[in-house]
């Protein structure tokens, strides 16, 4: 076999087969999936019509409009599935800039320890105790954030800080370990401890904490989307449950009821999908992760 | 010959993630009364874990899965909680491995002797439980003045050790049980603690079973000796048989592979071979990857135990079917 | 060149300090002062606490000592540049007691070692890469090579991991390998082929050992070219050729250990005569600075012995620090018994 072949194989004996294999990852990672593919191959399959139509407002679930009709007459399962793409991208990105943060800083704070240690364990416990949900609000009011990336970039920052208090805390007891000291007895530098010593021993705790923080990240946006402080776009999910909620009266008007549940349901499934990938991933890695205590 | 304490065909297990691991793969044993034996296996042949199960303090993913543990005529496992707790210690006393945790560390030696007393008797008054204690001390080696009153942390693992080996006794106790008695202590230390349980022994006739891996300290205290293997017993006899005139492959190679302080070296030989997986193990005899007189027989059926001599053994070198 | 000398420890002496508002000094290591040269087998022995671990990790230029001069290669270590001591740093190694602890556990053994062979013997491509890192499995014992390249550790045994330990500290080629209690913590029956392992080591590349252990029968397998340095309380107390010094021991402290450690013979070992001494415990106080070490716990104690500390001596080819070896009666092998 070759090295390419052998890795592959390597991956599927240790990551996806344990994730078949165990119930819940096994849940989880298919309801994700269904929605990754909703949110990419989605948009290019089922079209979006906007145009409002006054007489096909507030329509039940049919064969032609599946999830039903909106307060303007509009298909709701076309707005889900377009509004899929925001509500994951922000997620996605959110949990990775948050992750690159808490990574960065948590090895460099637990690798050098020192000044620059106790410099950004007080910047991490700063960030720890501030409230974040209402100060990311204010901030996305007053900044006016419109596309994904900057929401993204500032509900993470809200986000890394945990993390990166857990990593800081196994790396430097990590750094103690005999197998860190036979590197570098072996001259192998910091870029090798870094990389190719620390990483792959913290990879599935980052693993499992990508999708939690996923989750904190769909709260986030969809929350402060529903209260109306960011009039994003109509088709994501949160803005939907806003304008169901606060304009339309759709919780008011037992007709319009679907309205408001169409994206809360989605919310809930994919939240759901999410809890239960990252519950079996941790214990499919935490026999592993014990084996070094 | 009475025995005190006999095991019949234990089978315990382990869930782990990979599946079941054998660790006790259908053990029999006897105990004699009045004697000293050693269960000797190196790590992972399952001695830790046939204790567990002897005594019951299984973890929670560890079953037993059959078999019978006899104390005198008292079928152990079949015993309630509330019927165990009235054995341990009293009939049976175990001095576990490493016994720096077995102390309570809030409280001084004397109360922890007290307290574990009472847990079980209210026959003798404090005082005349602590005059019981001091003697016990005083046999251990120790001084009763100095330790009665420490609190755990102030006394030497040696201390501790004898300490723990003095409270075990305080209950009269028919049976003791070690755990590797002297492991982790400096070698002058442990040799006090040999002739510690030397001298015990012979004061009280105490039964002890006492479970290790060092095999020159077998040859310092036990009368009989048996030998484990993957999760099976390989040989039994009396000490002088076993170190002179083994006859199980395994015991003989494993004998050889003991580095000697004196003697010659150019005999001796590590056993090829690595010890074996107790989630598949090896077919037929546990052993037989790793034995040099290997016959067909071997990796498809189970040897017995054969009696040959002063030895009992399990090996198809002694028998047929 | 054979008596080229690798590393030399002068009046060294390492203590840690305790506490906080009464700082205490714990002295792990006392004016020890030793050298090693090329393919030497130096053995390190002695209890729990007396300071073999420490010593072998300031050889190592692990920890700087308190006091005296570390030298490698004839240079100061704690006095040299960055860049210099990179230099020599390969050449110096340390294979550590734990075999679980000192191997990556998210690491396979390919993943292990690739790197350190890459490094070290810059293979021009990744088929020489692999070819040279099976080579190192293969003289390590570690057949057939292709079964573990992807093992984990956890699937290996204590003695397969030592010797990946091993293999990986061979790499960049040391002229001393500092084995600190290699084969504590492996089974019985497989130690012997961890030390053959260093032996080869020793013999095929002249590789130099700081062998380190409480089990003098171990260390016995090197007696035909070492020597054993008896450590107490952080100070050697006897050294010599290793078959010399355990067929005539001087120091009484050797003396009751080697009537006090068992063998496997049950009529000699229940037979044998103990040395006894006076106290049963290591003292716990403060380390004396100005009196023998073992001097209450000596069943030949002096008055002189709690004064003075006795400074090492020659006798007969060993250096012993005691004041009463000309004193001390003939050493009768405890053995020695009519069986």
């Amino acid at each position: 076999m070759t090295r390419i072949g052998k890795r592959l194989s390597n991956m599927y004996y240790s990551v996806i087969r344990p994730i078949l294999k165990n119930r819940r990852a096994f849940i989880g990672f298919t309801i994700l999936m269904g929605f990754v593919i909703m949110a990419t191959i989605g948009p290019l399959v089922v079209p979006l019509n906007l145009k409002t139509d006054w007489s096909k407002r507030f329509k039940p679930p049919s064969l032609e409009h599946p999830l039903g009709t909106d307060y303007g007459g509009r298909d709701i399962f076309q707005q889900i599935v377009h509004g899929s793409r925001d509500v994951l991208l922000i997620a996605a990105l959110s949990a990775l800039f948050a992750i690159l943060m808490a990574v960065t800083i948590g090895i460099t704070s637990g690798l050098l320890g020192g000044v620059v240690d106790v410099i950004l364990t007080g910047i991490t416990d700063i960030f720890l105790t501030i409230p974040s949900f209402p100060v990311m609000m204010t901030i996305a009011a007053v900044l006016r954030v419109r596309d994904p990336f900057s929401f993204a970039a500032l509900i993470s920052v809200w986000m890394w800080a945990g993390l990166a208090r857990s990593i800081r805390t196994e790396v430097a007891s990590l750094k103690q370990k005999e197998f860190i000291e036979a590197a570098r007895l072996l001259n192998l530098g910091t870029f090798h401890i870094v990389f190719r010593e620390l990483m792959p021993i913290i990879m599935p705790y980052i693993a499992i904490n990508f999708i939690t923080m996923m989750r904190a990240a769909i709260t986030a946006s969809v929350g402060i989307m529903f209260l109306g402080v960011v009039p994003f776009k109509i088709t994501h999910w949160g803005v939907m449950l806003n304008m169901a909620m606060f304009q339309y009266g759709a919780v008011y008007v037992p007709e319009g009821v679907h309205y408001a549940l169409a994206p809360l349901m989605c919310i809930v499934l994919l939240e759901y999908g999410a809890v239960n990938l990252s519950h079996g991933l941790e214990e499919i890695f935490n026999p592993r992760l014990k084996t070094y205590e | 010959m009475v025995y005190i304490l006999r095991v019949r065909n234990l089978v315990m297990e382990y869930a782990v993630r990979e599946g079941m691991l054998r660790a006790v793969n259908g053990v029999s044993l006897d105990v004699p009364e009045g004697k000293i034996t050693a269960l000797v296996g190196e790590s992972g042949c399952g001695k830790s874990s046939l204790l567990d199960a002897i005594l019951r303090t299984l973890p929670p993913n560890g079953y037993i899965r059959s078999g019978e543990v006899f104390f005198r005529d008292i079928n152990l496992l079949k015993l309630s909680e509330k019927e165990l707790r009235k054995i341990r210690w009293e009939k049976i006393a175990v001095v576990f491995q490493a016994a720096q945790n077995s102390f309570n560390p809030v409280l001084k030696i004397a109360d922890h002797i007290v307290e574990t007393y009472q847990a079980h008797r209210n026959d003798l008054s404090k005082e005349a439980i602590i005059e019981k204690a001091c003697k016990l001390l005083e046999t251990v080696r120790l001084d009763p003045n100095q330790v009665l009153d420490a609190y755990p942390h102030e006394l030497s693992g040696g201390m501790k050790q004898r300490a723990l080996i003095a409270l075990s006794l305080i209950l009269d106790p028919e049976l003791l049980i070690l755990d590797e008695p002297t492991s982790a202590l400096d070698t002058y230390t442990q040799s006090v603690i040999i002739d510690m349980l030397k001298k015990v022994h012979e004061e009280k006739k105490l039964t002890m079973f006492l479970v290790t891996h060092d095999l020159p300290v077998v040859a310092e205290l036990a009368d009989y000796v048996a030998v484990m293997y993957g999760g099976k017993i390989m040989e039994v006899a009396d000490v002088e048989t076993i170190f002179y005139n083994a006859k199980h492959p395994y015991t003989q190679l494993l004998i050889k592979a003991i580095p000697p302080l004196i003697g010659d070296l150019s005999d001796r030989k590590p056993i090829p071979g690595n010890p074996p997986s107790l989630l598949n193990p090896p077919s037929g005899c546990v052993f037989h990857p790793r034995c040099p007189f290997r016959k067909p027989i071997c990796d498809k059926k189970v040897p017995p135990f054969f009696r040959v001599g002063n030895n009992i053994v399990a090996c198809w070198l002694y028998g047929e079917e | 060149m054979r008596d080229k000398v690798i590393v030399e420890l002068k009046n060294v002496t390492k203590y840690f300090e305790r506490g906080i508002i009464r700082k205490r000094k714990n002295y792990a290591v006392i004016d020890v002062s030793l050298k090693i040269r090329e393919g030497d087998i130096i053995t390190l022995i002695g209890e729990s606490g007396c300071g073999k671990t420490t010593l072998g990790r300031i050889i190592a230029g692990l920890i700087k000592p308190s006091k005296g001069t570390v030298l490698w290669f004839g240079k100061d270590v704690w006095k040299m540049k960055k860049k210099e001591f990179k230099k020599y740093r390969p050449l110096i190694q340390l294979v550590h007691q734990d075999p679980y602890a000192s191997l990556n556990p998210a690491r396979t053994v390919y993943q292990i070692l690739a790197p350190i062979v890459k490094k070290y013997y810059k293979p021009k491509s990744a088929a020489e890469l692999e070819k040279e890192v099976k080579n190192v499995l293969r003289y390590v014992g570690l057949t057939p090579p292709d079964y573990f390249l992807n093992k984990y550790p956890h699937h290996l045994s204590g003695g397969m991991r030592q010797r990946l330990a091993f293999a990986r500290a061979l790499i960049p080629k040391p002229k001393l390998i500092v084995a600190d209690e290699p084969v504590s913590m492996i089974d019985m029956s497989l130690r012997l082929s961890v030390l053959a392992l260093m032996k080869k080591f020793n013999e095929e590349f002249g590789i130099a050992f700081v062998y380190i252990s409480h089990d003098i029968a171990t260390a016995r397998y090197f007696e035909d070219k070492a020597t054993l340095s008896l450590m107490y309380l952080g100070r050697i107390v006897e050294t010599g050729p290793m078959r010399d010094v355990l067929r005539n021991p001087m120091h009484p402290y050797l003396r009751a250990i080697l009537s006090a450690t068992p063998v496997p013979d049950p009529r000699i070992t229940r037979h044998k005569r103990k040395l006894e001494l006076k106290s049963l415990e290591v003292p716990r106080e403060i380390v004396m600075l100005e009196s023998c070490p073992f001097s209450p716990r000596c069943p030949y104690s002096e008055e002189i012995c709690f004064k003075q500390v006795p400074p090492p001596k020659e006798y007969d080819g060993h250096i012993v620090a005691c004041h009463l070896v000309d004193k001390l009666p003939k050493w009768i092998p405890p053995w020695q018994v009519a069986v």
